[in-house]
């Protein structure tokens, strides 16, 4: 009896609806995933614009006009000077000659590394944090948690300013500050799945079956809060790109020549009013980069929640 | 008896990504004043579906009632008016829901909730619909009721939650009281005091119950008739006794079968149904338990059977082979 | 027949409380839950004891706290011979190793990233049995013993129906060939269908491999199926223990009672004929527990004389029929 019930079960299952599904698609979380968010129209358009800007950023050397040297000097052309867009120019060019389109192209390179760098500093040190303080729990917790609440009360740019002076001007040391100034954010955010998770019977079962505290940590509670993290990563790349530009704006970023966008901006707000391409292409660039991956954060926040699947 | 309820050929579909899913398909049952029906089936079986699509609370997109005819007081309640089913919803039709903690609102006081329901629907001034909450409140059991209107929804326990629910569904002397697994979430001893209450409420009042759930023990204690529901379709209708001890339906010998009984050696192994329910996306033409069913037959496979009467009066089956079985021919 | 049985475990006045802790940074201790006080039980090799209980009796409580998922406030629990709760690092693994655990929400026991494979084989992997090989070979096996198809190793928990997801969790418990599984309502979140199966499976594997079951449930039918003892908890202690015939043709606490005759019997001529006990209110909260019997505000047979006095001890009142209350010889 035992034995053919076993065989019923079986066949029963081959017959089944989810088994006919799931021949055809791999169902596993990441094709999941994949296929909700392609079938998100607006980050779909947001990948279309980070695509726009990456596949810009690696083919700079053929697509400029203008290169800059070894030392990443653009030459300047002083009877060119801010000449409006024109077929020659369509961004037009700046006080000093130099074809602003190249400029915005060289600089997408910049943003790019920016965001990343910025977003992957924080999410090593602010995951690390966030899950130590959640799974360690008590007077651990009590001390990384309020150093986080201290940092997360100053503005921003403000906290990222204080380290930027600390650490001295320049390209790196912003995105370090950038970087920095986004740790608690990815802390709280690691420490609340983390706390979320721990609670759920699969840690239990895994506890049950003498996991330990590393491998309950690392393989179990770690995974499954990844899904917030990606999310909070890819709209921090955006607050990150705008914070570095905020810092270049103020000449505590990436310092001249180079073309970095805030830089440009801040370089030229002089010339708002009688040469407003030179500020009106680099602001478009930041906007375009910042929407795009916000665009992709909020489609990934859907994909990533199976209830709306 | 006079007919309270009829419903005709109700279909509902859920259009979703992985494809249509056909939750009701074709219901037709009816119910006379005062009668408690219990509409028994497992997860998925489109008992919850078919209660929301009665009063057209089905989220649409996705869900979308394709046909059928909702009957009660003289309307269909399928094509009156949006402002109309409103007002016969919590006024003469009330549901009750499994988790009442879901549908209070936790940030406004118990009597609060029920006060303003009052005086939407019937127009008392505040004091007497205070009054009356407070009547109500006693009427479901609540002791010290007239203490207990300034408490929130969190300061009662689960059973006493359920008895707010219920006691709002009664403020309208309604005609109908859906209630959807009321009792699931509740300990057997809380189960207890509220089937007690329905049928206490249901002899004072004259209402009329349908009574949703998956125990089949519940139905058999409270109800008179009963819907056995199997993907979408209703496989077996009549009175209770009918049911369950001159049962008709493969699907409903097995499900009582699953259950441990107290009569029989307890050493025995259940006569477990193998298999799991079907897919309800694009669910196929034929008897849906035929993958599940010991009897099935190739036509079993290619025709759906409608319902049919049996050799006893008011018990319907869906099942072509309803007749060899029950000979112990199949 | 008594002196046959070989006792697997002894569980003796296990106690555990959970604090409640106020206050966001200065945190302070304001009152304890008293979810399991002062339980003990003997488990005997290949029975099944059911253990149970409505919301907030500790059954629950009681499962984890033997597997020192929660750390105990009080009592032993033996294990052939040791005691699980004096024991530390490789010498507990060792005991742990065969007491394994299977829960009520099958799918939230799944770790949801992981393949049903590395699920069925996490505890292999954990206690280093075998290589790579061997444990992929014991992973099919396991899989086919509690009836699915072996080459769906590398599918996700949530694939698979809820009956399904149950056995996978029950394949995952098998793999260190335990001798206690401790069920830890194992069926309730189910189908009544599907519930007969997992029933039968586990009844099987019991017969084939000799295993002992905790099963904690509070379905008294089904308990009644599946069990050769039961114990009936209320608010963190057991008021009755008995074999499953005699608690079910002879209830002495009042408690147990009342829960056998609130559980709706699928019958409507027997429905229609059984005396049946509707008990007043809610379960007191196991915060502030009532004094004396804990039993006592909802008992119907409560004598305020003594009763709200007097806690009564857990007495052997028939061979095998252990009952904490003060009158049950009434009901003799």
């Amino acid at each position: 009896m035992s034995g053919s019930l076993a065989e019923t079960e079986l066949s029963g299952f081959a017959r089944s609806g989810t088994e006919d599904r799931s021949q055809g698609v791999s169902r596993s979380l990441f094709w999941d995933t994949l296929r909700r968010l392609f079938s998100n129209k607006l980050a779909i358009v947001g990948m279309f614009m980070i695509g726009t800007v990456i596949l810009v950023a690696l083919t700079a050397p053929w697509i400029a006009a203008q290169h800059p040297d070894q030392n990443g000097i653009f030459q300047a052309f002083p009877q060119n000077n801010k000449l409006p867009p024109s077929i020659n120019h369509p961004m037009g060019t700046d006080v000093i000659g130099r074809d602003m389109l190249s400029l915005v192209i060289y600089g997408a390179r910049i943003s790019l590394l920016v965001g990343v760098f910025a977003v992957s500093l924080a999410i090593v040190l602010g995951a690390s944090l966030g899950a130590i303080s959640g799974f360690a729990g008590g007077t651990v917790d009590n001390v990384i948690m309020r150093i986080m609440d201290i940092m997360i009360s100053f503005p921003t740019v403000l906290l990222a300013l204080v380290i930027v002076v600390i650490l001295g001007p320049g390209l790196f040391n912003a995105m370090v500050a950038v970087g920095i100034v986004a740790v608690p954010a990815f802390a709280r955010i690691t420490r609340a799945s983390v706390l979320g998770e721990t609670g759920k019977d699969y840690v239990i079962a895994a506890r049950s079956v003498g996991a330990g505290a590393r491998r309950v940590l690392w393989r179990h509670v770690m995974p499954n809060t990844l899904s917030p993290i990606i999310v909070a990563a890819s709209l921090g790349i955006a607050t990150a790109i705008l914070d570095a530009a905020a810092l270049g704006f103020l000449g505590l970023g990436a310092q001249p020549p180079t073309p970095e966008w805030g830089l440009l901006l801040s370089r030229n707000r002089g010339y708002m009013f009688t040469s407003p391409w030179m500020v009106f292409f680099p602001g478009l660039s930041i906007m375009f980069l910042v929407l795009g991956f916000n665009l992709i954060g909020d489609g990934l926040r859907d994909a990533l929640d199976p209830k709306l699947g | 008896m006079k007919e309270l309820l009829r419903i005709e050929d109700l279909q509902t579909r859920f259009y979703t990504r992985d494809g249509v899913v056909h939750a009701v398909n074709g219901v037709s049952y009816s119910i006379d004043e005062g009668e408690i029906l219990g509409v028994v089936g497992e997860s998925g079986c489109g008992k919850s579906v078919h209660a929301l699509s009665i009063l057209r609370l089905i989220p649409d997109p996705p869900g979308r009632i394709e046909s059928g005819e909702v009957w009660f007081d003289g309307k269909d309640l399928l094509t009156v008016s949006d402002e109309e089913i409103r007002r016969v919803r919590g006024g003469q039709l009330a549901m009750v829901f499994q988790d009442p903690m879901s549908s209070l609102n936790p940030a406004m006081t118990v009597g609060f909730q029920i006060v303003e329901a009052l005086r939407l629907h019937l127009d008392m001034t505040e004091r007497q619909a205070k009054e009356r909450t407070t009547e109500l409140l006693t009427t479901v059991g609540i002791p010290d009721a007239k203490n207990r209107l300034d408490d929130y929804p969190h300061q009662f326990s689960g059973g006493m939650r359920q008895r707010v629910m219920i006691a709002m569904g009664l403020s309208c002397n309604p005609k109908l009281l859906i209630a959807d697994e009321p009792t699931t979430a509740l300990d057997v001893t809380i189960q207890a005091q509220i089937v007690d209450l329905i049928k206490r409420l249901q002899a004072e009042l004259g209402m009329a119950v349908i009574w949703i759930t998956h125990d089949l023990g519940v139905v058999a204690d409270l109800a008179e008739k009963v819907n056995v529901m199997y993907a979408g379709y209703i496989v077996e209708h009549g009175n209770v006794r009918d049911v369950f001890k001159r049962t008709r339906h493969p699907y409903t010998i097995g499900l009582l079968g699953s259950l441990p009984r107290l009569d029989e050696d307890p050493g025995t192994e259940l006569s477990a149904i193998p298999g799991f329910p079907p897919d309800l996306i694009d669910l196929k033409p034929g008897c849906p338990f035929a993958a599940r069913c010991p009897h099935a037959i190739e036509q079993c496979w290619n025709e759906t059977p409608r319902l049919e009467p049996t050799e006893t009066k008011r018990h319907t089956v869906a099942c072509w082979r309803w007749e060899e079985i029950a000979q112990g021919v199949a | 027949m008594e002196d046959e049985r070989e006792t697997l475990a002894q569980i003796r006045g296990l106690v555990k409380h959970f604090p409640i802790m106020r206050g966001s940074i200065i945190k302070r201790e304001v009152g304890q839950i008293r979810a399991v006080d002062g339980v003990s039980f003997d488990l005997y090799r290949g029975e099944t004891l059911g253990l149970v209980g409505e919301t907030g009796s500790g059954k629950t409580t009681v499962g984890r706290t033997m597997l020192r998922l929660y750390e105990a406030t009080g009592g032993k629990v033996i294990f052939d011979g040791v005691d699980l709760m004096s024991l530390k690092g490789r010498e507990l693994d060792q005991i742990r190793r065969r007491i394994s655990m299977i829960f009520q929400d099958p799918l939230a026991s799944l770790n949801p990233r992981m393949t049903i494979g590395s699920i069925v084989g996490e505890p292999l992997l954990v206690h280093k049995v075998g290589n790579k090989k061997q444990r992929r070979a014991r992973v099919g096996q396991l899989l086919e013993q509690v009836g699915l198809n072996p080459h769906f190793v590398n599918r996700y928990p949530h694939e698979f129906s809820g009956g399904q997801q149950q056995r996978i969790g029950i394949a995952r418990a098998l793999a260190l060939n335990p001798d206690l599984i401790i069920c830890d309502e194992p069926i309730s979140s189910l189908d009544v269908s599907i519930q007969a199966q997992i029933v039968n499976l586990l009844e099987r594997l019991q017969n084939e491999l000799g295993l002992t079951y905790l099963f904690i449930a509070h379905d008294l039918s089904m308990v009644r199926h599946i069990s050769d003892r039961i114990a009936v908890m209320y608010l963190g202690k057991i008021v009755e223990l008995a074999d499953r015939d005699s608690i079910y043709s002879n209830p002495l606490h009042p408690y147990t009672q009342a829960l056998m005759s609130a559980v709706p019997i699928p019958d409507p001529d027997l429905q229609d004929t059984r005396q049946r006990i509707i008990l007043e209110g809610d379960v007191p909260s196991p915060a502030n527990p009532p004094e004396g019997c804990n039993f006592h505000t909802r008992c119907p047979a409560v004598r305020l004389d003594h009763c709200p006095q007097a806690e009564p001890e857990l007495r052997e009142l028939r061979p095998g029929h252990w009952v904490a209350c003060h009158y049950a010889e009434d009901y003799l």
